[in-house]
């Protein structure tokens, strides 16, 4: 009995600090977030706030450039990690059929795009897209699609913007479902090679389901980051043209910090917390590390 | 599986409820401490003993730099040690309000623009220095308070006092390749008719007028000189927003027409890349920013030196340019307000402004430069925009310019890419100021 | 025979391209901050030109570059030393004890990753200025830990979870504690796990920009502060910023080079098998 409680007292001693930085630097703020968001006030003037209870969650709801803002959000991530799981799982089986030296140096050069900053991902697309000076536009117009509306139109700013984030991120993606295939046994391979089953089955009846947790896993990284994407939209379109790609951590900032009305902000991102929430919490619990077993 | 997602609900509401406690607490503690520090800033002005190191807050880039080397003389002249803390222009509010709004006492000197002063003024984040401009003391020589424009003067003025000294006026304009335009056998345009005509003509050939209609304030600002050069306003003569009147309207249909014979591009552009298509002989013509256009002169690392022509913005009546001004305004909690204030009056004096202006072009807030005939003889564009000048006013300053003006950026941006018909446009931001001043 | 030739064929011009996808846009800007003005602007884009040094030379001759690469290489070094070693004994203390609540604490951590940034800076700032830190490394070491720790965690638990039981319990046999047990018997199995931990919490604090430019000063910018002032809105100079973006992305990309085969296996380990 008295080993287990000083073993239990071991236990919280080790938790502790971790969760001490934890609350201090994201619980706290959160608290002072939904505190604050309940009031009208410009920085530094916290205490000269007005009370307006749920007025900015109502507000939200009424508000067309907020709704836009979900919805961009919204299909941003959808789109972005969408493509990100097809193309970095579709690499990572790529590369798992080749010999082990080729694929290590090839898996060192995909990871490079993951390790450049995010102001520097911005510097580098925001040139690649011009339409007078960038690669991007010199080549469309070799196909003669020059008329591509690339980041100055509506409909394909969005479009543009995923793609450098697919550039930036696949490779996250990639690098993690690589050596979650390496784990998978070989002679399951082996098996269905002798049952006759051709690449494509054994990539959706074998390989994949034997990763499901490793995608799980990615999915909830990549799809909590993309959801609260900020630096790649703001170096490169800051919510625009028209609006069309003005993501819901944005339109925060810009409410905060270039408007002052920081208890807008605040309702705003903790909106932005809940649906990610709503979205993420069916997987977070069929996450593996959740199973306590 | 219920029980969990059950679980994560909780956990959020309690840790909610656990840190709404703590930041309470904090919340408190920041209000009662933040008093006395205060005080204690503005108290403690008399520290002329001790080597005094001022700490300044501006946006970087070249101008920022051709600054430093000029502020060596005045540490020399002074004694006193200036650190220059220039950040990225996009994060330069942040960081202010952050430090001003806190009172860490991080800044002495801040430059802020034109349309941060109100909001900076209102909560307390500036010091008035009347008493200061009255002391020589801390003017330098020839200072000469009467020969800033009396128009910057006024925007930096609130309830009758002083909280900065003007400088570095920004103005869009229209520049335009004189070469390109004469092998083409056309005039340098003057109105907006004469204009489309001149960015159809282009385009037709696969250019156009380059326009910074990228969704921000380089639009707005366009449109604003627009909007007045056709006697149009944002406000009616009761002070209240009517965004569709007539003027607004034809103002909204003429910014969609020169979008649509606009450089490729343009919709994605601010001032910068206006200016680099110009500098690099791509574009014809363009409509970009006074602060900028020293660097077309630039002879290392501009194909076009020399054979650029300047001119108002285009104008449907009379000529209008919106006005930008950097104001250096003295930090409520610095602790040197003094030197502070002897710093702005050093850096907006005739001498140094003069000598910044020789560096790189840059349009000073003293009347006086404008006709300097050696300012004049280097910067051939110096003479319009001083012209422009005078019909110049800035955006709105009321409290919601700033809404008014996001909403405006959203508009321009929509209109300028077609994406909807310009009165109603603008018939959606006057609603949507009006349901958000209603709330 | 020659469909598998075609096959392989295939998978030569996907491996190709996705290699010449990656690389190119890197590569631009190591060209850019090679090439003159002119040449930067020129259309089309120049492949071969007459490399020159002034964007390096200007842009080192006035920005602190010497600086803030210190400052980027303590931020991130302490910061990631502080996630990774608070994350690892968290994940421990939550696995290895038969705690009652620590479904719910993972949970608490997994939160942590759910704060969007803009929420975070406002009371940090406040917070830190509070205490008087402001301006010292405090703020943004704080800040990366608080968000790398989540993810480390998180992974450190599925790491964890793969090894097997009777290993600590023998250990424990054999007369160890709990903590010698940690330290000589698991914490090597699971080393690979976490040094990719500390790779990714080091690539997030070297590239991190708003933490690291609001709740510091001067003397405590890192890297990203430096190009962003080159990188800003106001008039980009694409020489300078290539050159200034080639000399922060260097290193990092080095090193990940020599130690990407951790990267892998590390982010993965556990959950993969478990």
């Amino acid at each position: 009995m008295a080993a287990k409680s000083k073993s239990s007292y071991l236990a919280g001693f080790l938790v502790l600090p971790a969760a001490a930085v934890v609350v201090l630097a994201m619980i706290v703020p959160l608290g002072y977030a939904v505190v604050m968001s309940l009031f009208d006030f410009a920085p530094g003037k916290e205490t000269a706030g007005v009370f307006v209870g749920l007025h900015y969650y109502a507000a939200f709801f009424q508000d067309h450039v907020a709704l836009k803002s979900l919805l961009v959000t919204l299909i941003f991530t959808a789109a972005a990690l969408g493509l990100e799981l097809a193309i970095g799982i579709g690499m990572a089986v790529v590369l798992a059929g080749l010999p082990d030296r080729l694929s290590r140096i090839l898996r060192a050069v995909y990871s490079m795009p993951l390790l450049v900053s995010p102001i520097i991902v911005g510097l580098i697309w925001r040139y690649l897209y011009d339409p007078t000076f960038g690669l991007v536009y010199q080549w469309l117009k070799a196909f003669g699609l020059e008329h591509f509306g690339g980041l100055s139109k509506p409909g394909t700013a969005l479009f543009c913007v995923i793609v450098a984030d697919v550039w930036q991120t696949t490779p996250f993606i990639l690098l993690v479902v690589t050596s979650g295939l390496t784990t998978v046994p070989h002679e399951v391979y082996e098996a269905a090679r002798i049952d006759g089953a051709g690449f494509w089955r054994t990539l959706f009846r074998i390989t994949l389901p034997m990763i499901g947790k490793v995608i799980l896993l990615v999915t909830l990284i990549r799809g909590t980051d993309a959801f609260r994407v900020f630096d790649i939209i703001y170096a490169l379109t800051g919510g625009g043209p028209a609006n069309s790609t003005l993501s819901l951590s944005i339109y925060a900032f810009k409410q905060g910090f270039e408007q002052y009305r920081m208890g807008y902000a605040m309702a705003i991102s903790l909106i932005t917390m809940l649906v990610l929430i709503l979205l993420f919490a069916p997987l977070v619990k069929r996450s593996s590390y959740m199973e306590q077993s | 599986m219920k029980t969990k997602k059950l679980r994560l609900a909780l956990i959020l509401a309690s840790a909610a409820l656990l840190s709404a406690c703590g930041s309470n607490g904090n919340g408190a503690d920041s209000s009662s401490s933040a008093s006395p520090a205060a005080s204690g800033g503005s108290g403690s002005s008399g520290s002329g003993g001790g080597k005094v190191t001022l700490t300044i807050s501006r946006w970087a880039g070249p101008h920022a730099d051709d600054q430093k080397e000029m502020l060596k003389q005045f540490e020399q002249e002074t004694g006193i040690t200036v650190k220059m803390d220039d950040v990225d222009y996009a994060q330069l509010q942040q960081k202010q309000t952050l430090n001003l709004s806190n009172k860490t006492g991080e800044y002495d000197l801040v430059w802020a623009q034109e349309i941060w002063i109100p909001e900076y003024i209102k909560n307390g984040y500036l010091l008035p220095i009347d008493d200061y401009v009255k002391d020589d003391s801390l003017n330098p020589k020839d200072f000469d308070f009467a020969d800033y424009n009396p128009n910057l003067i006024k925007i930096v003025t609130a309830d009758g006092k002083l909280y900065g000294l003007p400088t570095f006026i920004q103005l869009p304009i229209m520049v335009y390749n004189k070469d390109m335009l004469q092998a083409e056998g056309l005039t340098p345009p003057k109105t907006w008719d004469e204009t489309l005509a001149v960015a159809k003509h282009f385009h037709d050939k696969g250019t156009g007028i380059a326009l910074p209609a990228k969704q921000g304030q380089a639009a707005v600002d366009v449109f604003t000189s627009l909007v007045r050069s056709n006697g149009g306003d944002y406000y009616g003569t009761d002070g209240k927003l009517n965004l569709s009147g007539q003027a607004n309207v034809e103002a909204a249909r003429f910014w969609k027409d020169l979008n649509a014979v606009a450089m490729n591009g343009s919709a994605t552009w601010h001032y910068d890349e206006v200016t680099k298509a110009v500098q690099s002989g791509q574009a014809p013509i363009g409509l970009t920013v006074s602060g900028q256009v020293g660097s077309l002169e630039d002879q290392a690392n501009s194909s076009v030196a020399g054979k650029i022509g300047y001119a108002p913005l285009p104008y449907s009546k009379q000529p209008f340019g919106t006005l930008s001004v950097w104001n250096w305004c003295v930090a409520a909690d610095s602790k040197h307000p003094k030197e502070a204030y002897e710093l702005a009056a050093w850096l907006t004096s005739k001498e140094t402004e003069k000598a910044m202006s020789l560096k790189d072009g840059q349009m000073p807030g003293r009347q006086s430069l404008f006709s300097d005939p050696e300012l004049s003889a280097k910067y051939p564009f110096f003479p319009a925009v001083g012209e422009a000048m005078k019909q110049a006013d800035t955006q709105p300053l009321s409290a919601d310019a700033p809404k008014l003006m996001d909403g405006l950026a959203t508009a321009l941006s929509a209109i300028a890419v077609g994406n909807t018909d310009p009165q109603a446009a603008l018939a959606q931001v006057q609603q949507d100021m009006a349901s958000a001043s209603g709330q | 025979m020659l469909r598998r030739s075609a096959r392989n064929g295939f998978k030569g011009i996907l491996l190709l391209a996705f290699a010449l996808w990656t690389v190119i846009p890197i590569w631009m800007v190591v060209m850019t901050s090679f090439k003159t003005q002119k040449d930067t602007f020129t259309v089309p884009v120049k492949w071969f030109f007459h490399p020159t040094l002034d964007n390096y030379s200007k842009a080192f001759s006035n920005g602190d570059f010497g600086r803030y690469f210190g400052n980027s290489a303590l931020v991130a070094v302490i910061s990631s030393a502080l996630a990774v070693g608070l994350g690892t004994l968290c994940a421990y203390g939550l696995t290895s004890f038969g705690m009652k609540r620590s479904g719910a604490l993972m949970n608490f951590f997994m939160l942590g990753k759910l704060v969007p940034a803009v929420t975070m800076l406002l009371p940090m700032f406040v917070l830190i200025n509070e205490v008087g830190l402001l301006g010292s490394y405090v703020g943004p070491v704080l800040a990366h830990t608080a968000v790398n720790l989540p993810f480390v965690v998180w992974l450190a638990i599925s790491f964890l979870k793969d090894v097997p039981r009777e290993l600590e319990q023998s250990a424990l046999i054999d007369g160890c504690t709990k903590m010698q047990a940690f330290r000589k018997i698991i914490f090597p199995i699971i080393l690979p796990g976490v040094t990719a931990a500390a790779i990714l919490s080091m690539q997030y604090s070297w590239n991190e920009l708003v933490f690291a430019l609001q709740l510091t000063n001067m003397d405590t910018y890192t890297l990203p502060v430096g190009i962003s002032r080159f990188v800003g809105s106001v008039s980009v100079d694409w020489g300078k910023s290539s050159a200034a973006a080639t000399v922060t992305m260097m290193p990092i990309i080095v090193v990940g080079f020599f130690i990407q085969k951790y990267l892998a296996e590390g982010t993965t380990g556990g959950a993969v098998k478990g």
